[in-house]
């Protein structure tokens, strides 16, 4: 493990352990609390929710998942998730780990420029040039599946590229 | 890295021991970089210079372009985009400090070894994981007036007077955001943190034991300043995030109420995807672009500034 920490041998757990359990436990339930809310509630049915929106359901109304299932057509949202997330996946991992490859291997001008451009580019996130992305996307509506997995081309890319650095 | 100036890593490695003539390195890195190369350009530089240059364009799309710096002049009297503005710099000054400080003492409590680490290392990290849209969802169903569970809860307690409308009140709604965005994000920040913990060198902080500082001083004299750079990342990343929101702000309260949430993107949204102005969309959105460029370099400069010292 790491070298002796604030909080590994005295600090935090040598001076004040129980508030090192306040804060997680607490930080915790923060955090478990919404989710877990919300998944009671969609196992309640309409007019319970509204009579008791905090606890448990008396009648536990599965047939929501169902419905919601058929309503909202997810086999088929959840294929089109699927599509765009293994080609994006793919199309990134291919092309950073090659440019990580090239970059690290080879020496050639213009390196270091390429290097710090792709690094810049990490940090500014893709809403601030959505509108040519539109526009982009509009002119190419033949290729419109394709296109569509743009946003989650553009995460792995993200992630592909701090690997890259 | 700092092997730029000898021979390349697979000749060094021993790949090729004896070629006779190899071919320039530029010739040979091409086709590894060109795939990836060729993605970066097409969705990252080519948009953002297609945008640089229709916010010196026509408004609309379709029309002949004519540079001219109208849609700049636009903005500097839109009145609704500053006013947007800076409800991102409360936004930004709000949830930087409040993530900064919350993930700061959750990763000192999540560092060093203690029953239940990976399980509470796994959970801090769990919204960041999670969707905007699944969020503000989670989130709209906790903050709603009537049946959302904070306000059910406060009444249940018999505390109706603290019962509010969050996202509905001009008041509360943009703190009610910075809420969740903080509640999101905190977990990345902490994992940075706890990298720099994680390279603390143990010998400054034994130094310190052994010369009587007690916890207290050791956290204010060492750690805190040890952990300087860190802060600092995180500030840049927390800042930047800050001036580009949108999703949360966009699922939770769409701008409202009465434009209290508005913030930069929801106004180049609007500009651009409902009352179909391109041009002036673009000029707002490189505007916003130049302030986060100078916003992180001002940040990082006062970083290496306070490093130095």
């Amino acid at each position: 493990m790491s070298p002796v920490t604030l909080s590994g041998r005295k600090g935090m757990a040598g001076t004040m352990p129980y508030l090192r359990w306040m804060m997680l436990a607490f930080g915790a339930a923060a955090i478990f609390y919404p989710l877990a809310i919300f998944l009671i509630n969609s196992l309640k049915s309409d007019s319970q929710f509204i009579v008791d929106p905090l606890g448990l359901p008396s009648y536990w109304a599965f047939e929501n998942y169902t419905t919601a299932w058929v309503k909202a057509d997810m086999t088929r949202l959840i294929f089109n998730s699927l599509v765009v997330s293994v080609a994006s996946s793919l199309l990134a991992i291919i092309g950073a780990s090659m440019l990580a490859f090239g970059l690290h291997v080879f020496r050639f001008p213009g390196r270091g420029p390429l290097l710090a451009s792709i690094i810049m580019m990490l940090t500014i996130p893709a809403q601030i040039y959505i509108i040519p992305l539109y526009i982009l996307v509009i002119n190419l509506k033949a290729h419109q599946h394709l296109l569509g997995s743009y946003p989650a081309l553009r995460g792995r890319l993200h992630a592909a590229g701090s690997g890259v650095v | 890295m700092s092997r730029s100036t000898q021979s390349p890593a697979w000749a060094r490695a021993g790949a090729l021991p004896r070629a006779p003539r190899r071919l320039p390195d530029a010739v040979m890195a091409l086709p590894w970089i060109m795939p990836g190369l060729l993605l970066f350009f097409v969705f990252v530089h080519l948009p953002m210079l297609i945008q640089v240059v229709m916010s010196f364009g026509p408004d609309q799309l379709g029309k002949p372009f004519v540079a001219t710096l109208k849609n700049y002049s636009d903005l500097v009297a839109d009145r609704k985009f500053w006013f947007a503005l800076g409800h991102n710099l409360h936004y930004a000054v709000a949830s930087v400090i409040g993530k900064v400080v919350l993930s700061f003492a959750l990763a000192l409590a999540l560092n060093g070894a203690f029953f239940g680490r990976t399980f509470f290392r796994a959970v801090f990290f769990l919204p960041v994981v999670i969707s905007f849209v699944a969020i503000g969802t989670v989130w709209g169903f906790m903050l709603q007036y009537q049946y959302g569970a904070i306000n059910v809860g406060l009444r249940s307690l018999g505390l109706e007077g603290l019962a509010a409308d969050w996202l509905g009140d001009p008041r509360f709604a943009m703190w009610s955001i910075i809420f969740v965005d903080i509640w999101k994000w905190t977990g990345f920040h902490v994992i940075i943190y706890l990298a720099g913990l994680q390279a603390l060198p143990g010998d400054v902080e034994e130094a310190a034991v052994v010369d009587g500082a007690n916890a207290w001083q050791r956290f204010v004299y060492i750690t805190v300043p040890l952990m300087k750079r860190y802060t600092i990342t995180n500030t840049i990343i927390a800042t930047l995030g800050a001036f580009s929101v949108f999703d949360l702000v966009f699922v939770m309260t769409k701008g409202g109420p009465f434009n209290a949430t508005q913030v930069a993107m929801t106004q180049v949204y609007l500009n651009a995807f409902q009352f179909q102005r391109f041009g002036y969309a673009s000029a707002q959105a490189t505007i916003l672009l130049l302030i986060m460029a100078v916003v992180s370099v001002v940040l990082l400069r006062l970083g290496q500034r306070a490093e130095q010292r």
